[in-house]
């Protein structure tokens, strides 16, 4: 079967690939399977300088979920380059995700990214708050999303995706401001801001209060976010969110994802990523539907 | 490090809260060291991510892990009916040194589990178990087959009254002129005495094992951090066995 997807400046050999923060820098799951049969191999977020990360706890186990407020801890853009060399002879496409703290952070690390012959997409991170406007979240502003991927894309030839946040009250209108301003695709979305409180203790199960949330229980929601999405930009959609099994992949592609991310589930089970593409084949032979029929097939009359 | 499917066939309750389980697996789990830990997946909605468990014996396709009943997960792996599937991914993080010397191990409650196996490797000079109380004791008659043990409870109920730790602390005054290695095992503030008393006895090496939150088990998803002064370390790549100097140290 041709589980090939095109996401319009690239092509991907199939739609199954990791979400960001879930899969290290890549190598860490090379034990598990061939990383050359995974879509892409999308790594952990990217800053100019490293970052130590949040206090713990860090994390908790919630009903279908989990909530992590890991703090973007990551080696900094000069050892992921050395990390990157170890990535060199891998036949997939290495989509590497990066944030800022500042504007003029965000430019700067792309920059860079681009400039790494191995680095076949730039993800950017917008769910940051930016600390020179008082900490508002870059993601949630569209005079500063506009502003910043028109910036960005100034600056980069490769593919650029944006991975929008959830947590607005619209983010369709985010969906159009970032497809006007350059991006080449979207990845929707985010992990939803949640909290949880230990009664025994009365203290929140997190150090930092509140943190993201993940995990099957997000499903329907980042489900409805990319449907709506799909329905309001003409770039294509990565569906993220929940997705733990091949039924609830299928039901991100029905609604038009052209891709999946994978995240919590990678915790889970580490082989997830393969077992999915066992499972499209599976699904698509006995359907006898190609994956392009497939994409976007919802009926809703 | 390999991630199998199996199934839960048997169960013995070992002491109040304390259980055995043994897991018939689909694959051999392979070679472990002492202190190594597995991720034990269970198919549920509710608890979703996989949970450390140290190993207490692994041969073939067969691992066997002590448990303590604290919350759902160990709640339901206690009531399940048998046979129950799981998930098996390990032999996961470091292994306590295997080092000659006046080896001394010390655990609090299930915290003898990593430590059990030891036993069988290293020479040991004596095993220092302490349990809370009478009803929560096991494990030790198979220790005392091979090493001499001090047994103690919190409440007096079995073996000597007291901490455990007080009794290492006499051992350790007793035998100054000595130069010993310690193993332990136990919660986080049994292990902070342990350092104390280590510091102030002039003791070279307490290797700790520890325990945490973690959602992976193997580097990736860096919530099982911990704050030491000298930074943040993570539990089950760069442990969970720990030089306690590593962990307390300035």
């Amino acid at each position: 079967m041709d589980l090939s997807v095109n996401l319009g400046n690239i092509t991907l050999k199939n739609p199954f690939m990791p979400a960001s923060g879930t899969f290290g820098y890549g190598l860490e799951f090379a034990e598990f399977g061939d990383l050359s049969q995974l879509g892409a191999i999308v790594t952990k977020g990217i800053s100019l300088n490293p970052k130590k990360g949040n206090k713990p706890p860090r994390i908790c186990e919630v009903k279908g979920g989990m909530i992590n407020s890991i703090g973007l801890e990551n080696v900094g853009i000069d050892n992921f380059q050395e990390k990157l060399k170890k990535l060199e002879d891998l036949n997939t496409s290495i989509v590497c995700n990066f944030f800022g703290n500042t504007f003029d952070e965000y430019i700067s690390v792309a920059e860079k990214l681009s400039s790494f012959r191995r680095v076949d997409v730039l993800e950017v991170n917008i769910s940051c708050p930016n600390v020179k406007e008082g900490g508002i979240c870059f993601g949630t502003d569209e005079r500063m999303i506009s502003e910043l991927i028109g910036e960005i894309r100034k600056v980069i030839k490769k593919p650029l995706w944006v991975k929008l946040t959830p947590n607005v009250s619209d983010i369709t209108k985010i969906a159009i401001t970032a497809e006007k301003a350059g991006a080449d695709a979207l990845v929707v979305a985010n992990t939803y801001t949640a909290m949880s409180v230990d009664i025994a203790s009365r203290r929140p199960k997190i150090k930092n209060i509140y943190g993201g949330m993940s995990g099957p229980a997000i499903k329907p929601l980042s489900l409805y976010n990319v449907f709506r999405c799909v329905k309001s930009v003409s770039i294509p959609v990565i569906g993220c969110g929940g997705i733990t099994d091949i039924s609830s992949a299928l039901e991100f592609l029905i609604v038009g994802a052209r891709a999946v991310q994978v995240g919590t589930a990678n915790f889970i089970n580490p082989k997830i990523l393969w077992n999915l593409i066992d499972d499209l084949n599976g699904y698509l032979s006995r359907e006898k539907i190609s994956l392009m029929e497939l994409i976007g097939s919802l009926i809703t009359e | 490090m390999k991630r199998i499917n199996g199934k839960i066939i048997a169960r013995k309750i070992l002491a109040k809260d304390i259980f055995l389980i043994s897991i018939e697996l689909e694959e051999e789990f392979g070679n472990f060291g002492p202190g190594n830990f597995i991720m034990l997946g269970i198919n549920d909605f509710e608890n979703i991510l996989p949970r450390p468990f140290s190993i207490y014996h692994a041969e073939n396709k067969n691992i066997r892990l002590i448990i303590k009943t604290v919350g759902s997960v160990t709640g339901k792996l206690l009531k399940c009916s048998l046979p129950y599937e799981v998930s098996v991914l390990g032999p996961l993080g470091n292994s306590f040194p295997l080092i000659k010397g006046n080896n001394l191990i010390i655990s609090g409650g299930i915290g003898i589990v990593p430590l059990f196996d030891l036993v069988n490797r290293i020479n040991v000079e004596c095993f220092f178990a302490g349990f809370r109380t009478k009803e929560e004791i096991f494990l030790v008659e198979n220790i005392n087959k091979i090493s001499k043990i001090y047994l103690s409870t919190d409440d007096g109920s079995f073996g000597h009254k007291g901490f455990i730790t007080d009794y290492l602390e006499d051992y350790l005054i007793k035998n100054r002129d000595r130069d010993f290695n310690i193993f332990a095992c136990g919660p986080h503030p049994f292990l902070k005495k342990l350092w104390d008393i280590g510091k102030r006895l002039g003791v070279s090496s307490i290797f700790a094992s520890f325990e945490t939150y973690m959602a992976c088990g193997f580097g990736v998803c860096l919530g099982c951090t911990v704050e030491t002064p000298k930074g943040f370390v993570k539990v089950c790549k760069d442990g969970p066995v720990f030089n306690l100097n590593d962990i307390f140290g300035e």
